[in-house]
């Protein structure tokens, strides 16, 4: 599996859509960056807590994994190429196996660049702040990250049964149309909180830890978001449970699926 | 360790409703240069494909150097090399690129192999030119470059000189007989450009609706397709005495029907049916057959078949 991982490596670094695709990543943040600042008129001054409970990554990291991890999966099934490791003697399971750890690999680094990064940039430029101590952000962003994981598994286990890239980035997109609506109905019309939504929407359930439990305290004379209280145990639960245990049931069944598949 | 390398047994393929190869079976032995031979549609690239893994039998099994498990066959795939269709490449990269991702992925260590065998198939110098540019003969070449990558034990080519031009399918000829002569490296090949395989092949597979309707071998082949007098006569059961006794001819084969085939002394058809007459034999039918692989195998597979064949585009065979 190691030398698959190394091949995909290095195709993935010599292709066009893979600088495409993260330069498409950054502008969607960039853009979603400058609608949270315009409304912060001392946007210099934030710190790096602060930025945490923007959530100004969540769009960005769904759609970035999406088409990563559609490329990665069916990149090769398009033009056949994933033929040749199964002609020369690799197994399906290191061929899925392997293709499945580079897109982790792939969306731990956009997390890391998009969701990360701007904390640890805000940090070292005005310090860590006063919205989430420390602790309770650090299990804010692992948290956050199972859900995306989940959704990774999906898109794995959608390319590698449909076999095609296409399908799978519109699959993804009409899947996040209907989350927002679903969310839309859930928390605005129903007035219903969005828990209930945790265990099965990617966005709600990354989005929930950006803005979970914030207020708003006066310190060091100024307002700024503080954390009301910290992520309850059974929210935890609600978001990393389902996660892991339905993104472990998509690659199972997806490796089961591909395993006896016929590469036509 | 047996000599058979490829065992494929009853195997079976079925779509749906569609039967596309059904009750196959056939060996392939070491050294051997097998030929699947057979129109468009046959079933001769579901049977590659089922070795190489890519698709499941419906019944049967293939053994590949004697293994049958699926952890088995899948090792025993790493000695082998195919090259199936188009010649797998990403269009985006160049030949080296491609090369070098192959040889990441089969874990070779050597890099120096790349250069070795873009040499050897005559595309060293393409630099930095995208597969996307490449004319499809290039890609072929390409495509037999990834096989030589890890000198594999058994090659399984489908339609290796498709798209090339003439000179092109003259080096490859020349390049898969080296490495069966000086490698024994073991040949699986189709093409419908029969008068190619025959130049090649040692042993033929005849294909025919997803069945297997003959196996015979190069030389065998030969005999068949050898120059000869058919003879049928009033009384064939004593036409080979008399040409052993009288003309002293050995080489000489007798057909299920009776009709005997005489390889010797076709120059002299006066000399044969004038013996026969005056042994008191009455030839009713004497005539000069000499047929090639395209021959046989329109012979092979019937009028019926010509309809079939001219439908799916059996080029070469006329």
């Amino acid at each position: 599996m190691y030398n698959i991982i190394k091949a995909q490596m290095y195709q993935a670094f010599r292709e066009n859509g893979t600088y495409y695709t993260f330069l498409g990543g950054l502008v969607m943040f960039g853009i979603s960056m400058l609608s949270v600042f315009s409304d912060e008129p001392d946007w210099l001054a934030t710190t790096g807590s602060k930025a945490l409970s923007f959530g100004t990554a969540t769009a960005v990291l769904i759609f970035v994994s999406l088409i990563f991890t559609a490329r990665i999966c069916g990149g090769d099934m398009d033009d056949k190429t994933i033929n040749y490791e199964m002609l020369t003697g690799t197994s399906r399971g290191k061929v899925y196996g392997g293709r499945i750890i580079i897109s982790i690999i792939f969306t731990l680094l956009i997390y890391l660049i998009f969701a990360v990064l701007p904390i640890v940039v805000f940090t070292v430029k005005n310090g860590w702040g006063y919205t989430i101590p420390k602790n309770e952000a650090i299990l804010r962003l692992c948290l956050q990250f199972l859900p995306l994981l989940k959704l990774v598994c999906f898109y794995a286990f959608l390319t590698f049964v449909t076999m095609n890239v296409g399908a799978v980035l519109l699959s993804g997109v009409v899947l996040f149309l209907i989350e927002a609506i679903v969310d839309m109905v859930v928390t605005e019309v129903l007035e219903k909180s969005a828990r209930v939504l945790y265990p099965f929407f990617s966005y709600d359930a990354i989005d929930a830890t950006n803005h979970y439990n914030m207020t708003y305290g006066f310190i060091e004379g100024k307002d700024v978001p503080v954390l009301g209280s910290g992520i309850s145990n059974t929210d935890i639960a609600l978001i990393a449970i389902p996660a892991v245990v339905t993104g472990a049931a998509f690659l199972i069944v997806g490796y089961f699926i591909f395993r006896r598949k016929d590469m036509n | 360790m047996s000599d058979i390398l490829i065992d494929v047994k009853n195997l079976e393929k079925q779509y749906t409703t569609k039967i596309v190869v059904k009750d196959a079976s056939f060996q392939v032995s070491k050294g051997m240069i097998c030929g699947l031979v057979g129109p468009n549609g046959a079933g001769k690239t579901t049977i590659m494909k089922a070795m190489g893994g890519l698709i499941m039998p419906t019944k049967g099994t293939i053994s590949l150097f004697g293994e049958t498990s699926e952890k088995g066959l899948a090792h025993s795939r790493s000695r082998m090399c195919f090259m199936i269709e188009t010649p797998y490449a990403k269009q985006n990269m160049t030949a080296r690129e491609n090369l070098e991702k192959l040889r990441l992925q089969k874990g070779l260590p050597d890099k120096s192999k790349i250069d070795e065998v873009l040499k050897l198939v005559g595309l060293a110098d393409t630099g930095k030119k995208l597969v996307k540019e490449f004319s499809l003969g290039m890609k072929q070449r390409l495509g037999i470059a990834g096989c030589l990558l890890s000198d594999p034990e058994i090659m399984v080519l489908d339609e290796p000189v498709n798209g090339l031009d003439p000179e092109g399918i003259v080096e490859i000829r020349e390049l898969l007989l080296k490495l069966n002569r000086e490698q024994e490296m073991t040949i699986v090949i189709s093409s419908h450009l029969l008068s190619e395989l025959s130049l090649l092949c040692t042993d033929y597979v005849f294909i025919r609706r997803g069945e297997i309707i003959k196996k015979i071998s190069a030389d065998e082949l030969k005999k068949e397709c050898h120059e000869y007098f058919l003879i049928r006569t009033d009384n064939d059961s004593l036409v080979p005495a008399i040409l052993q006794n009288k003309l002293d001819i050995t080489d000489i084969h007798v057909e299920k029907n009776g009709a005997v085939r005489v390889y010797e002394k076709t120059d002299d058809i006066r000399l044969i049916s004038k013996t026969l007459y005056e042994n008191g034999i009455i030839p009713v039918e004497l005539h000069m057959h000499d047929a090639n692989l395209e021959q046989y195998y329109m012979n092979m597979v019937g009028d019926e078949d010509v309809q079939y064949n001219k439908s799916t585009d059996v080029s070469g065979v006329s």
